[in-house]
């Protein structure tokens, strides 16, 4: 039989080979950290998670190099950070499965702060946290988790810290996933990475791990199999928290506090004990377990607490999907024209901004209606030959019927020099200039109306106080289209011209007649 | 408006202004809407607050003085202005903390009834100011009762007194409008849009404002109003006012938009920064992912973890938290991600001055990591030039795979200016190039032009690697081999130094040759060019140029600085650029420092310059 072309549906099941790289693991021989990598070597090709997904995230530390030993895609980062990179990584992209891979060092003491935040925020991530009470990689200074009285080079008198304990800790920072494991015990690693890749948050297991060189034995009291079911507390929801070789002592929670009592002594009896309940949506429950520690108690191993919370990507990313239903999707030119904007279509004319209501905002689409109307109607200007002048400067108009000279008077010129220039020049308007800059306009209209009949002295008045202040004016540049315009829509019967340098002239509408005529014909207009 | 024709009017070609008073009193609001009227009446606008360090210092207190400033003119304006024609003091404090900068001449317009013993104590005067001569001959000093005239005319008004009181802001608002001949219409439309259904409050604010305005007119204590004409000088286009912050957040989503990338802005809040965070974070539905971080070094981390996830990752900071970055820095450096690293700069060492604008962490952005850490450094010049630096930066990361520093300052940051809206259609877009996914990936093989290495990013099938901060070879593997080591620290230098070959020519200011050269980076931008423009005027043989690009440097600086007999770098440092300057070009190019924490006036480089001449 011919075997089935591949396709891509057609996956092959990964296996832990899939996931070795092909690089020497340069740990320790005998380093704790051996089981931890074959416990993650062994597990990953049974989560149906395509291999390209997984990302191994890591600090420095000896457990740091963790992600070098898979063949993933891996990031080894610095010294404490690993969760904020896993917190971008994860918000870029929520599909991907992230581990981030840290140490008492690396997790409590250096990055205390990014460990409490990722946890709180619950991102969907599972946090190996190797403790082996010990900085391996420095050579062997005493750690955040290192007991008191431990003597190293730092510490040759021994530590006078209180150590912290990482379960606590990820239950006081309202971790959702805690769970505790031991290098020596392959199995139970296995089933807890299990539950913890499985839950979806954050998933923090404590992993305590034996460093061969820098302190052996630190877990010696709950690491070996003939110590193993008198000192240790193996938690499984929904079983009754029951411990001991003969399977006989068990947990009573007294108040606030958790004893070590025996089923058939002193009247106790099995209903006393405590039913594990990792589902426990009060965090007390779990916190009390943690406490508890050989020699006094037995140290508990397994899953303390798994409850759900919305986790962090998965909100972040519902933000932007209400606020996109909410507002529509981003518009960019609107936003960019912001609330109100203004804008200036020709060169040296006041900004167009107001509408009738006095308010200055217009909708974006409204002011591209508006441009794309005027761009309409200069294409239609431009089909026409007849009126293609209308796009010309008005300074061809000015050169050829507009006035130029004798046309100005300075502001503090009499009214009675106002008139004389305008009878001298046989004008019926002039621009009132200070410098180089239009201050005014002054017409026949102006003189007739205010001097004739507020009977203002001519003599000392000077034309200041006669004019409009700010007239309408345009740029030389400007088409004989636009003069037009603001001719008309100004009701104006004149209209000063200027230049970059200062005021040229002024333009009346039969100046613009009389070009048109011209233009038209082709000859002018007095012959 | 111009219906009263008994006073007269001066045309001016620019005005300065600067509104003072308590930080409660609303002087960033009236400061705004006198800008924004002056942007719609065609003036060409330059503005800056100063505000305090503290929310709400105590009330009357010097510390609590909260100041407005701006400029509007008929000509170009680049700054807000080196001296104040006009100072609105709204109590005594406000009063004693501006007056010394007040032009010899200028109004001061002082609401009177702030002006009680208690207050005066509080401003540490032992006797009224405005009655003091030294004051009043100096300036013209316009007394106003601008609390009693407000509750006055607010009588009918069913408000608190306690809040008729607030709307005295408006009345001062509503004398410099008429001052300046500037129309009410905006802010009137602002009043109603913004408080919408409070009919009483829309009342009381407009009916300050007008009583302001014509009290001004009717009131024989200004005898002249004046006129500053709308600037000829406007490309045409659709204008708006823009702050630093704000051009700097619409870079974001501008770049976000038109390279089609998804980004992850992670920021920790820190004056002035914060600004970009609290921007974004309210514009998501342009599909920012915005996260506040739980401190400086987590948002760098967020944003290169991201930037790794195949998305653009981007930090922004200000003073201290940048030497919390370094660290995260180096680590983007030698994996070569893209990752842009805004700092918005202000008063150090320290917390410093964190209101405060400096120029003062060139170098440390420069050297300020462990090891051979080189990169790309580029600043914005103005507020608006925040927009087009940020794409600029964007597009750098993108194309050589590297960590880029956009540096802004506390005075563009803040500042505002026009500007005119780019047609979305003629910007730039970017894209990363990713490896090839038909051969073996290899993470540090590189493109030969400009060595980039090429990227592949998590859930590509078959390109699963691994990067990190220990040296690689090639291939991806860890390597302490010293000869790797000295070709990937070459690699690394000679891509970043490659990228002054995208540059375009150096933009100057004025001749290509001559007597001096004015060359300035960042926000010093308004006040060098005016000063130079000033003495060109003049017929001096002064140029300037302006850097966008502090590292690499552009290829072509070094003949341009060659065509000239003397170098001055005015810079608020001790000297930063200028040491660098030195350093690579052997010549003696002059510092000109000031740092007190505010921005060069024209006039200061203006004299500098000409002790040279």
């Amino acid at each position: 039989m011919t075997p089935a072309r591949s396709t891509d549906s057609i996956i092959t099941p990964l296996t832990r080979k899939d996931f070795v790289p092909k690089v020497d693991v340069r740990w320790c021989p005998g380093c704790g950290d051996y089981a931890i990598l074959s416990t993650a070597q062994k597990i990953f090709p049974e989560l149906g998670i395509p291999r390209e997904n997984f990302v191994i995230i890591s600090g420095i530390g000896c457990s740091s190099r963790f992600p070098y030993y898979l063949n993933t895609y891996g990031f080894h980062t610095i010294h404490g950070r690993a969760p904020t990179i896993a917190t971008g990584l994860k918000v870029a992209n929520p599909d991907l499965s992230v581990w981030i891979i840290t140490g008492d060092g690396d997790g409590l003491s250096i990055g205390g702060n990014h460990l409490m935040h990722v946890l709180r925020r619950n991102l969907d991530v599972t946090i190996l946290l190797f403790n082996n009470r010990v900085y391996g990689l420095t050579k062997g200074q005493y750690s955040p988790t290192s007991l008191p009285g431990h003597k190293t080079k730092t510490s040759p008198m021994g530590s006078i810290e209180t150590p912290i304990n990482p379960l606590c800790f990820a239950l006081a920072s309202e971790a959702t996933f805690v769970a505790r494991t031991i290098d020596t015990n392959p199995k139970h690693m296995l089933s807890v990475f299990h539950a913890a890749a499985n839950h979806k948050g954050t998933s923090f297991v404590e992993i305590l791990q034996n460093c061969v060189i820098f302190h052996d034995n630190a877990f010696k009291d709950v690491a070996s199999r003939d110590v193993r079911e008198d000192q240790i507390l193996m938690l499984e929801h929904g079983k009754p928290l029951m411990f001991g070789r003969d399977k006989n002592k068990g947990i009573r929670i007294n108040g606030m506090t958790t004893e070590v009592v025996t089923v058939g002594q002193k009247g106790v009896k099995e209903d006393d004990i405590v039913t594990h309940n990792q589902y426990n949506m009060d965090p007390s429950y779990a916190y009390i377990l943690a406490q508890m520690s050989f020699p006094d108690k037995p140290t508990p191993m397994g899953v303390l607490r798994s409850v759900k919370r919305p986790t962090y990507a998965d909100q972040v990313r519902d933000q932007i999907t209400k606020s996109i239903e909410q507002r529509g999707e981003g518009n960019l030119q609107s936003l960019l024209l912001g609330t109100y904007f203004w804008s200036y279509h020709a060169e040296g004319q006041k900004p167009k901004a107001s509408v009738a209501d006095g308010s200055v905002f217009r909708p974006y689409d409204e002011e591209i209606e508006i441009q794309s109307e005027l761009k309409a109607k200069a294409e239609k200007l431009n089909e026409n030959p007849l009126l293609r002048f209308l796009r010309e400067p008005v300074k061809n108009v000015l050169g050829k019927y507009g006035l130029t000279s004798g046309i100005f008077v300075a502001p503090h010129d009499s009214i009675a020099k106002t008139i004389q220039t305008m009878k001298k020049n046989k004008v019926e308007c002039l621009l009132v200039v200070d410098g180089k800059k239009l201050v005014g306009i002054v017409t026949e209209r102006d003189i007739l109306l205010k001097v004739a009949l507020q009977k203002m002295d001519r003599e000392t008045t000077p034309v200041l106080s006669l004019i409009k202040i700010r007239p309408e004016k345009i740029h030389e540049s400007s088409t004989i289209g636009y003069a037009i315009n603001k001719l008309s829509m100004g009701k104006f019967r004149h209209l000063p011209i200027q230049s970059s340098e200062g005021p040229l002239g002024v333009l009346s509408i039969r100046n613009i007649l009389n070009y048109i005529y011209e233009s038209a014909s082709g000859e002018h207009p007095d012959s | 408006m111009e219906s009263n024709v008994k006073k007269s009017v001066t045309e001016l070609e620019s005005v300065v202004i600067r509104f003072a008073g308590d930080s409660g009193d609303g002087m960033q609001l009236t400061g705004t809407q006198f800008t924004n009227s002056s942007a719609i009446a065609g003036n060409d606008i330059s503005t800056f607050p100063d505000f305090p360090a503290e929310i709400r210092a105590p009330q009357g207190t010097l510390p609590g003085v909260s100041g407005f400033q701006l400029c509007f003119g008929s000509n170009q304006i680049l700054t807000p202005g080196d001296t104040p024609d006009v100072l609105v003091a709204m109590n005594p404090a406000a009063f004693k903390v501006n007056i010394s900068e007040l032009k010899n001449g200028g109004i001061v317009i002082a609401n009177t009834n702030t002006f009680t013993p208690q207050n005066l104590k509080k401003a540490g005067y032992t006797s009224d100011p405005l009655e003091d001569k030294a004051f009043s001959q100096k300036f013209k000093i316009i007394k106003i009762k601008i609390t009693d005239l407000t509750l006055e005319v607010l009588k009918d008004n069913p408000l608190k007194t306690s809040e008729k009181t607030l709307c005295k802001n408006f009345f001062a608002l509503g004398v410099t409008y008429w001052l300046y001949n500037r129309d009410m219409d905006y802010t009137l439309g602002w009043i109603k849009r913004k408080f919408a259904k409070k009919t009483d409050v829309i009342d009381a604010n407009s009916r300050a404002l007008k009583a302001g305005y014509y009290f001004a007119e009717t009131s024989e204590l200004m005898p002249t109003h004046f006129h500053v004409s709308p600037v000829t000088t406007m490309e045409p286009g659709v204008y708006r006012k823009i702050s630093g912050n704000e051009a700097l957040s619409f870079g974001i989503i501008t770049f976000a938009k038109t390279s089609n990338i998804e980004v992850v802005y992670a920021s920790y809040p820190i004056t002035p920064a914060t600004d970009i965070l609290a921007y974004l974070s309210s514009n998501k539905h342009f599909g920012i992912k915005t996260l506040q971080a739980e401190d400086e070094i987590a948002a760098i981390g967020m944003a290169l973890g991201a930037s790794f996830a195949g998305n653009l990752g981007i930090t922004a900071t200000s003073g201290p938290g940048m030497c919390l970055k370094a660290e995260m820095m180096g680590l983007a450096v030698i994996t070569e991600l893209p990752l842009i690293v805004i700092n918005v700069q202000r008063g150090g060492p320290s917390t410093g001055l964190p209101t405060k604008t400096e120029q003062a962490d060139l170098l440390q952005v420069l050297f300020g990591r462990n090891g051979e850490s080189p990169v790309p450094i580029l600043a914005a010049r103005s507020p608006s030039d925040c927009f087009e630096t940020f794409i600029d930066c964007a597009s750098i990361a993108f194309k050589y795979n590297t960590p880029v520093v956009m540096l802004s300052d506390g005075y563009i940051a803040n500042g505002t200016e026009p500007w005119k809206i780019p047609a979305i259609d003629d910007l730039p877009s970017s894209h990363i190039t990713y490896a090839d996914k038909n051969v073996e990936y290899v993470p540090y093989q590189r493109d030969p032009h400009t060595l980039a290495r090429r990227l592949a990013i998590p859930g590509t099938p078959g390109q699963e690697h691994r990067i990190g901060g220990l040296e690689k070879n090639e291939t991806g593997g860890v390597s302490y081999d010293p000869e790797n080591h000295e070709k990937m620290v070459c690699l690394r230098a000679g891509k970043v130094a490659g990228i002054a070959r995208d540059f375009k020519p150096t933009e100057i200011n004025g001749s290509d040759h001559g007597k001096i050269l004015v060359i300035g980076w960042g926000g010093t931008y308004g006040a060098i060019t005016t000063a130079v423009n000033r003495l060109q005027k003049q017929g001096h043989a002064v140029s300037s140029l302006h850097l966008r690009y502090l590292n690499p440097l552009p290829l072509d600086l070094h003949q341009i600085i060659k065509n000239f007999e003397k170098v001055l770098i005015p810079e608020i440092n001790l000297g930063q650029l200028t040491m660098l300057i030195r350093a690579k070009y052997l010549i003696d190019a002059e510092c000109f420092s000031k740092v007190q924490g505010r921005p060069f006036a024209i006039q200061e480089i203006e004299t500098k310059i000409r002790t040279y001449l």
